[in-house]
């Protein structure tokens, strides 16, 4: 008995020992208030985010979250002021820029990225928030664009929808072609397979690029390679569905993204093109007004698919970016440390699993799993996702990215060959990929 | 001869009120003026005045988030070597030495066939021709973009009742920047019509009297008293719109993006891109201190060539 009250005792000495030294670990971390700025997110998500701030509080306390919300109009100016005036957020959703990074505002977060974490996020996402051999915010989804098909023209013209959204090039383009036709008898198309355009800052058709391995640059070697056999196949065939074919709306390559957006969805006078995920719901808004007799009109019946595979069979997606969260710089390293761990408590796996689907869009890391199990429009894009290339980390990648797009509209429209396209756009971006 | 110096320093007791000196009594006789104006001109000094030297400093620097970098004349360099500058340029002059003659005999034209009707037929058009100017530069653009559309638009609709088209208006960099000047040419220059009719309400009646009196025929009387005594109202329009022109921006925004390549890529569209995408405020300063000093010159040398008998 009295040797069980020494165990007891021994017990609760170190007990309480442990305890101590547990708190005096925690007071030398850092209290004080964290700047969270965000981008507006839908309703249900940022619910989630104030949830996620609150239990991050909770489980360190003496950390206080500030949380401000930015404007889609202004917010942008904001946070550059702020920058510009040394008094930026501690985090920002959505706030990684090349300036910033180059002129030294933000954190790098290497550091911090545990060898489970390289592994846990998709490659090409890391990619996209790389520069310089340094990871530079927390990616925390994929936005990727996705094939909407019109699923009454194909039902009116008996072609199938492609299965589980996938499909090979030549099926593609066989559906695309039995796709457009002269519904009125008239002698004129007035329904064409597919609709895309190249306009600057929009790279929908891209996909078509990198489905046989065409890339724009090397960003390791700052070459551009959009001169490659495997890119001019898929510009090749892009000019090839105006042309040759005749499958795809003309004038691509004058039109704007808004142009084809409206024949898709206003005129149905295309049965596919190409957008991000985002869109989903703008097209479910108005299916529900033509329900309730809101507006005038039809209701769209809406699939979509993956971009047409290439020879390997693999699934590829593009995408406009990673939405991610960038810890700017931090003066404090105790600071820098909690700042670090609230974007790793905001990104990390289990989160993405909840706040994803609420974004409509795709988890960054393998361990959120599927996140659209079950889900008629998505479900079948998820395997595309480790395949999705963005756009390069190129600190002049906006006007590389003009430049070419501005090329690639003249060889769209049969104003250039491909080749004499891409030599132009090579020699004008070559003092572009210097910096 | 005795100077002003030497007869104040022979007076050997200044008056108290010859130490203030006169501008400052001028000022002070006037300062309620200079109160009245006061709001005004500060407005402006910080609206107008100090952006446009910031802006100047801007051009001859980099702009950085974390501090500006002076660069000296590098980004004017880049500018006038810059093949796209060179391109938006070229459009930008072509489009304007199509619409501002075009648009100035326009006003010219409508307000002189206007000017002999009744006084409520003259009203009535005043406000038809003045009605588009009111309207939304973007919402005439996007009107237009329809109009143009190669597959669904009016204008290949009709023509295609004819057997014409489908034509690629704004699809087709050959056609493209032709299709907006189109636009600005089937428009009727409102504001312009109405600063016409008002000049020529102020011709004194009498010189038409005397011409009636001379036998001159309506042409004449049109050709030689009208037509000169509009010249400072002429030299007003064509300054103004070579402005405006060079500074066309919304058609080439809204309708074309400046493509397709850079078919429609003007100045001021190019301007924006450079800074509000590229955030390259210093060179974009620099390409708008090129577009006003090419303005500047071509409107002084107009001021110069047209003023040299303007009555005013």
């Amino acid at each position: 008995m009295r040797r069980a009250c020494w165990v007891l005792v021994l017990v609760l000495l170190i007990g309480s020992l442990a305890v101590s030294f547990g708190s005096i670990g925690a007071a030398s971390k850092w209290t004080g208030t964290i700047q969270v700025w965000d981008f507006p997110r839908p309703a249900a998500a940022e619910e989630w985010e104030l949830q996620a701030f609150k239990e991050f509080e909770e489980l360190h306390p003496g950390v206080k979250i500030e949380y401000t919300k930015l404007t889609w109009a202004g917010g942008n100016e904001k946070l550059d002021v702020s920058v510009a005036a040394g008094q930026p957020p501690d985090i920002c959703g959505s706030g990684l820029r090349l300036p910033y990074i180059l002129q030294g505002a933000l954190e790098p977060i290497d550091d911090f990225l545990t060898a489970e974490d390289l592994k846990d996020f998709h490659e090409e996402t890391l990619n996209a928030v790389k520069l310089n051999g340094k990871y530079w915010a927390w990616p925390w989804y994929n936005t990727l664009y996705v094939m909407y098909l019109n699923a009454d023209l194909f039902n009116e013209r008996g072609v199938p929808l492609p299965e589980n959204g996938e499909w090979t090039w030549d099926e593609f383009l066989s559906a695309m072609q039995k796709l457009t036709f002269d519904r009125d008898g008239d002698g004129k198309i007035d329904v064409y397979g597919f609709g895309f355009t190249f306009q600057p800052t929009y790279l929908q058709p891209f996909g078509f690029i990198y489905a046989e391995g065409g890339r724009v640059l090397d960003i390791d070697k700052n070459e551009f390679i959009l001169d490659s056999p495997e890119a001019v196949v898929g510009i090749q065939r892009l000019c090839d569905m105006v042309w040759k074919h005749k499958c795809a709306l003309p004038g691509a390559g004058g039109l704007t993204t808004t142009d084809v957006n409206n024949a898709f969805l206003n005129t149905r006078s295309i049965a596919a093109f190409v957008d991000t995920t985002g869109i989903i719901s703008s097209f479910e808004a108005h299916n529900e007004k033509v329900e309730k007799g809101e507006i005038e009109g039809e209701k769209i019946n809406l699939v979509t698919a993956q971009y047409p595979r290439g020879k390997n069979g693999q699934p590829i997606a593009a995408g406009p970016g990673v939405g991610s969260w960038a810890v700017f710089k931090q003066k404090d390293d105790a600071k820098r440390e909690v700042v670090m761990e609230l974007a790793k408590f905001i990104t990390r796996g289990e989160g993405q699993k909840e706040v994803v689907p609420l974004i409509g869009v795709f988890p960054s890391c393998k361990s959120a799993g599927n996140v659209w199990a079950g889900n008629k429009n998505l479900e079948h894009i998820v395997p595309a996702v480790e395949y999705a290339v963005y756009p390069p980390m190129h600190p002049n990648w906006n006007k590389i990215d003009e430049k070419i797009m501005r090329e690639l509209q003249l060889a769209v429209l049969n104003e250039k060959t491909i080749d004499a396209a891409l030599k132009e756009a090579k020699r004008q971006i070559e003092r572009l990929l210097e910096y | 001869m005795v100077d002003g110096s030497a007869r104040i320093s022979q007076d050997p007791e200044p008056r108290k009120n010859n130490r203030v000196h006169p501008v400052l009594k001028l000022l002070y006789k006037k300062r309620w003026a200079y109160y009245f104006i006061a709001p005004a001109t500060i407005l402006f000094c910080i609206f107008t005045v100090i952006p446009v030297i910031r802006s100047f400093i801007l051009a001859f620097q980099e702009f950085r988030l974390m501090g500006n970098v002076w660069v000296g004349l590098e980004n004017f360099k880049y500018v006038l070597t810059d093949p796209v500058f060179h391109r938006a340029m070229r459009n930008t002059a072509f489009y304007t030495v199509v619409m501002v003659p075009q648009g100035v005999l326009k006003a010219l034209i409508l307000a002189s066939i206007l000017r002999n009707l009744p006084e409520a037929v003259q009203t009535f058009f005043r406000g038809a021709y003045y009605l588009p100017g009111v309207a939304s530069a973007v919402v005439i653009s996007m009107v237009w973009k329809w109009i143009y559309d190669p597959n669904f638009g009016l204008f290949n609709f009709i023509l295609g009742t004819f057997g014409f088209g489908p034509y690629p208006w704004l699809t087709s960099p050959k056609t493209s920047l032709t299709s907006i000047m189109l636009m600005g040419i089937l428009t009727a220059p409102g504001y312009y019509i109405i600063l016409y009719l008002a000049a020529m309400k102020k011709i004194p009646r009498e010189l038409y009297e005397v011409a009636d009196i001379d036998g001159a025929t309506p042409f004449a009387k049109w050709w030689n008293v009208t037509l000169p005594l509009l010249k400072p109202t002429t030299l007003y329009i064509t300054i103004t719109s070579i402005i405006g022109s060079f500074q066309i921006f919304t058609s080439a925004y809204v309708m074309t993006q400046g493509g397709p390549g850079y078919s429609t890529m003007t100045v001021v569209y190019l301007i924006y891109n450079t800074a509000f995408r590229d955030f390259e405020f210093g060179l974009a300063s620099a390409q708008a201190i090129v577009l006003a000093a090419i303005i500047v010159f071509i409107s002084v040398y107009n001021f110069r060539v047209f003023s040299t008998d303007v009555q005013y």
